[in-house]
């Protein structure tokens, strides 16, 4: 019997590296170090029946309250059960010791996704100029990738959804009418829709032209418009932020039943990958399942479980790393808009909490900021209230009045802003990752740059800039953790086109350690499509093969 | 020694003794009072009998169907009129006491648990702690036990802890004697599972039950004040002498508190005692004091109160039941905060006490009472009620209001920064 090809974690690259391998015939053993516990339920309903529940403190807070201690100047979607489920004691469980700089990440099956925005951005030929083969190699994928998982774009207030445009990025007027059709020629009757504030900024774009160097567009989040493979299409409901009870927004654990449907897969739960056990022709792993230690060998070794664990793996097999690593994040901060015609306005009777447009801002230095545009009628007012330097009643009416004119952003800087720096210190059982995070002195002067030109652009659209509303988020805050092994770095630590570790016979990274550059842009779909073409190329390159044809 | 199964019990009407009878029984012992009241409806599993200090040992106090080896005698009661300065021999407690102990060592009793003071000392200031320690100079043998107990508090408030409760609970300014010395406090929990596992254990002498750290005497009272009642106290130190005369002029009023000079005599005199090793041997813990004050009914009851007072702040209307007890249950064992009683009656004044500084517990229980009013139906009733223009009417003149009170706010703010 033919060896498999072993994946290391079930999150995004993970799964999207194994839908090709299974197609192909070759088989894949993917562990997984899933612990038992099963994440909380997330709230059902809609935002309106929600807020009047007598049990929304639980849904928000949860049956622990314990929602209430992680409040502060956190995201409020760290607050939420389901997020505090599945982040729980990642960094202790990994062996990570992080000074200023937040590690996220989730040892359930699924990983991270279980909880992601659903930003599905796909990087263009500036984004992909550091990478080390063309945009055209990474297109096929990100069409394989978009289809698979379900895609669309935020449609304005009473139009029609799209699934989101294939191949190249989606161009959108002004106007916000995407400028695609759907497949089906008729699109879809629901599905995530701009809110009041937004869909004003998209309005006025439309009778106002934008400064040059910013671009709005509509955003294109991994979102379905309509019932498929046991998820439910996206109804507004406005309940993002807890977790969507429907699955309309993507998890790659969702597509676990649909690979357990390859005869020639096997997942194996709850086995965690403890050490790399490269080789030419029988690479391997060596697996704790229950406490018990095993070895399990295969073709490859694909590693695609976060950049931060997988790089750890990588670096104990090289032995104690004498110089600290590279570890790229995008600088990230928060910044909130008012359209004041809105303010008191009662809150909609649906929302969508996700990213709703995506703006780019062109910096000098050819350097771009991207970010997300979102509403505030479905966030907990109390973490608005919060910043307000007034007594806390006034605070909480005024944030409510506030809530369905506020614009909050976000706003990346290039992972290139970043100095953070990855340490595997010690050896052995005794061995931790020491991580430091920092972002370079030009990252400041380069957020707040960007802040100038989007308000700029914004105030054109009726969005007025709040002052004092630039909050910047720790290093690592974004969870885009990336480059600790560049695809086409030299060195131990550089992989080849394939994600093939230089100097570890057998292993491969296709998860986010392995790209080349960090654009301003969510990495996500990108991290996805690239373990997709590289699963791909492995494939047609005849370096894995297939169950049926044997070796 | 074989297991004790039969618990003579004497004093059991007090204060320790009436919590150590509860305790007894739910750990399954059977129960003997001897007491100064008559007959009561009879429990199961427990004979009273009637006695006074001095008077002999009914011998029905004895289970007969227990060997006497079995049953052990916990000896609490004290004649508090018994005052007369000085030698012990020829007092009530001294001789009543003593003949108790003969009685038992006659029976053949399995244990006699005598219960002292950490004030016990030949050179005591109070006849109390002399008495005491007369008592446990003839005691004898491995059989014969004394336990040293500490400043007891909670429970019903009764004896010392009664005064001392009802005087954090009522008084702004507490003048008292030299505040600093360190006193050991111990739940009264503590202290009867403390006393049970000295009767069912071996060994003489004496043992400590108190806590192990000493805690200066005004940061008990204060602890007192602040995790049973949610109020600030301020102590005013005052000289013994005075103490002793403002309890004599107490003592003649036909109203207000009566401290006991004998009780403020004996805190004055109160000496560090050793008792870590004692409580280890009885796999014992005692909990920090602000520990066993938030597991008091009365601590979550001022908890209670605290959070009606932030929420109706918050919510300008009476918070429910259910968002009380939420409120509660968020600070998770968190004892109350100090809240002025005017701020408690009239929440609408917290817009003045509240301070533009965050950081402050007010701020921080502030920001807890908004996130969970906001997650509450009252919440969303007092958010989303009128129109759009008398919302934005109110906060029209909220927001004016709030202006103007900023200037306080900020003052506030200053000086509760330069107290912190």
């Amino acid at each position: 019997m033919t060896e498999p090809v072993i994946i290391v974690g079930s999150g995004p690259a993970g799964i999207s590296a194994a839908w090709p391998l299974l197609e192909a015939g070759v088989a894949v053993l993917m562990l997984d170090a899933s612990p038992a516990h099963r994440l909380p339920s997330p709230p059902q309903g809609d935002i309106t029946a929600l807020r009047s529940d007598p049990n929304r403190w639980a849904a928000q807070f949860g049956a622990d309250l314990g929602g209430l201690s992680a409040m502060g100047d956190i995201s409020p979607k760290l607050t939420t059960p389901l997020t505090r489920a599945a982040l729980a004691g990642y960094a202790d469980s990994i062996g990570v010791s992080a000074q200023d700089f937040l590690v996220f990440g989730s040892l359930g099956a699924g990983g991270l996704s279980t909880v992601w925005g659903g930003v599905a951005a796909v990087y263009d030929d500036t984004d992909l100029r550091g990478f080390p083969f063309p945009r055209s190699e990474l297109l096929p994928s990100y069409d394989i990738v978009k289809r698979r998982i379900g895609v669309s774009v935020v449609a304005p207030s009473g139009g029609v959804n799209v699934v989101a445009p294939s191949g190249a990025l989606s161009v959108v007027a002004p106007s916000g009418a995407p400028g695609t059709v759907a497949p089906s020629g008729a699109g879809a009757t629901h599905g995530p829709r701009l809110t009041p504030p937004l869909q004003r900024i998209v309005d006025a774009a439309a009778r106002r032209t934008l400064p040059a160097n910013v671009e709005i567009e509509p955003a294109t989040n991994a979102v379905l418009l309509e019932d498929r493979d046991g998820r439910g299409a996206c109804v507004n409901c406005g309940l993002c932020l807890w977790g969507c009870h429907r699955g309309s927004i993507y998890a790659s654990n969702q597509e676990l039943p649909a690979l357990r449907g390859f005869p020639h897969f096997t997942y194996r739960p709850g086995a965690r990958a403890r050490r790399l056990l490269p080789s030419a022709d029988r690479p391997g792993v060596e697996v704790e399942e229950r406490g018990v230690r095993m070895t399990v060998t295969g073709q490859r070794v694909l590693l695609a479980c976060g950049a931060i664990p997988t790089t750890a793996l990588v670096l104990q097999c090289l032995g104690a790393s004498a110089a600290p690593v590279r570890l790229l994040t995008n600088p990230v901060a928060a910044m909130a808009f008012l359209v004041p015609s809105l303010v008191g306005a009662s809150l909609p009777q649906e929302s969508f909490a996700l990213g709703q447009l995506t703006y780019r801002v062109s910096l000098a230095e050819n350097h771009r900021a991207e970010g997300m545009l979102y509403g505030a009628d479905a966030l907990p007012l109390a973490a608005v209230a919060h910043r307000l330097p007034l007594s806390r009643p006034v605070a909480l009416r005024l944030s409510r009045a506030l809530a369905p004119a506020l614009v909050l952003a976000t706003c990346y800087l290039p992972g290139s802003f970043s100095a953070n720096t990855i340490l595997r210190d010690g050896d052995g059982a005794d061995a931790v990752l020491r991580i430091e995070g920092a972002r370079t002195a030009a990252a400041d002067a380069g957020m707040r740059a960007a802040r100038r030109q989007l308000g700029r652009a914004l105030s054109r659209m009726g969005a007025y800039p709040l002052p004092g509303s630039l909050a910047f988020s720790p290093p690592g805050a974004d969870g885009h953790y990336a480059g600790t092994l560049p695809m086409g770095g030299a060195g131990p630590l550089g992989t080849d086109l394939c994600g093939g570790l230089n100097t570890l016979p057998g292993v491969h990274a296709v998860d986010g350690a392995v790209l080349s550059d960090l654009p301003a842009k969510h990495c996500t779909l990108t991290i996805m499509a690239n373990a997709d073409r590289i699963a791909r190329r492995l494939v047609h390159e005849g370096s894995v093969v297939a169950a049926a044809s044997g070796r | 020694m074989s297991e004790i199964r039969h618990l003579i019990l004497t004093g059991a009407d007090g204060y320790i003794g009436s919590r150590l009878l509860a305790r007894a029984l739910s750990q399954g012992f059977s129960v003997s009072l001897l007491s100064r009241r008559s007959a009561e409806p009879q429990q199961d599993r427990v004979r009273r009998l009637p006695w006074t200090l001095g008077a002999k040992l009914p011998p029905a106090a004895l289970d007969p169907t227990v060997p006497a080896g079995q049953q052990a005698l916990i000896h609490l009661a004290h004649d508090w009129s018994d005052t007369r300065p000085g030698p012990a021999e020829g007092s009530a407690n001294f001789d009543g006491t003593s003949a108790l102990l003969q009685a038992c060592r006659a029976a053949g009793l399995g244990r006699f648990v005598f219960v002292s003071s950490q004030s016990a000392r030949p050179d005591a200031a109070n006849v109390y702690g002399r008495v005491k320690w007369r008592i446990e100079q003839v005691l004898a043998g491995d059989r014969e036990v004394s336990a040293r107990v500490g400043l007891v508090y909670g429970g019903p408030p009764r004896a010392m802890f009664g005064l001392l409760n009802r005087l954090t609970a009522r008084l702004p300014v507490l003048p008292m004697i030299d505040p600093w010395r360190e006193v050991q406090p111990i739940h009264i929990d503590e202290v009867c599972e403390g006393l049970l596992r000295l009767a069912a254990g071996t060994g003489g002498g004496w043992c400590g039950l108190a806590g192990p750290a000493g805690v200066p005497f005004g940061d008990f009272l204060r602890s007192l004040a602040r995790e049973l009642h949610g109020r600030r106290l301020r102590i005013l130190p005052i000289p013994l002498r005075f103490a002793l005369l403002a309890c004599d002029i107490l003592g003649r009023l036909p109203f207000g508190p009566k401290p006991d000079r004998e009780r403020i005599l004996g805190l004055a005199g109160t000496r560090p005692m050793e008792c870590a090793a004692h409580l280890r041997a009885l796999d014992l813990t005692v909990a920090p004091l602000a520990d066993g004050l938030r597991r008091e009914p009365a601590s979550r009851k001022a908890m209670l109160a605290e959070g009606r007072a932030l929420l109706a702040y918050v919510l300008r209307a009476r918070p429910g039941r259910a968002l009380l007890v939420r409120y509660v249950r968020a600070l998770d064992g968190a004892g109350p905060m100090p809240l002025n009683g005017l701020l408690r009656r009239v929440p609408r004044l917290l817009c003045l006490a509240e301070a533009c500084a965050a950081g402050t517990p007010l701020a921080q229980r502030l920001a807890l009472a908004v996130a969970l009013a906001e997650a509450s139906p009252e919440g969303e009733h007092a958010l989303a009620a009128g129109s759009r223009t008398t919302r934005l009417g109110w906060l029209a003149c909220d927001l004016a209001l709030d202006a103007v009170l900023l200037p306080f706010r900020m003052i506030i703010a200053r000086r509760i920064g330069r107290s912190r």
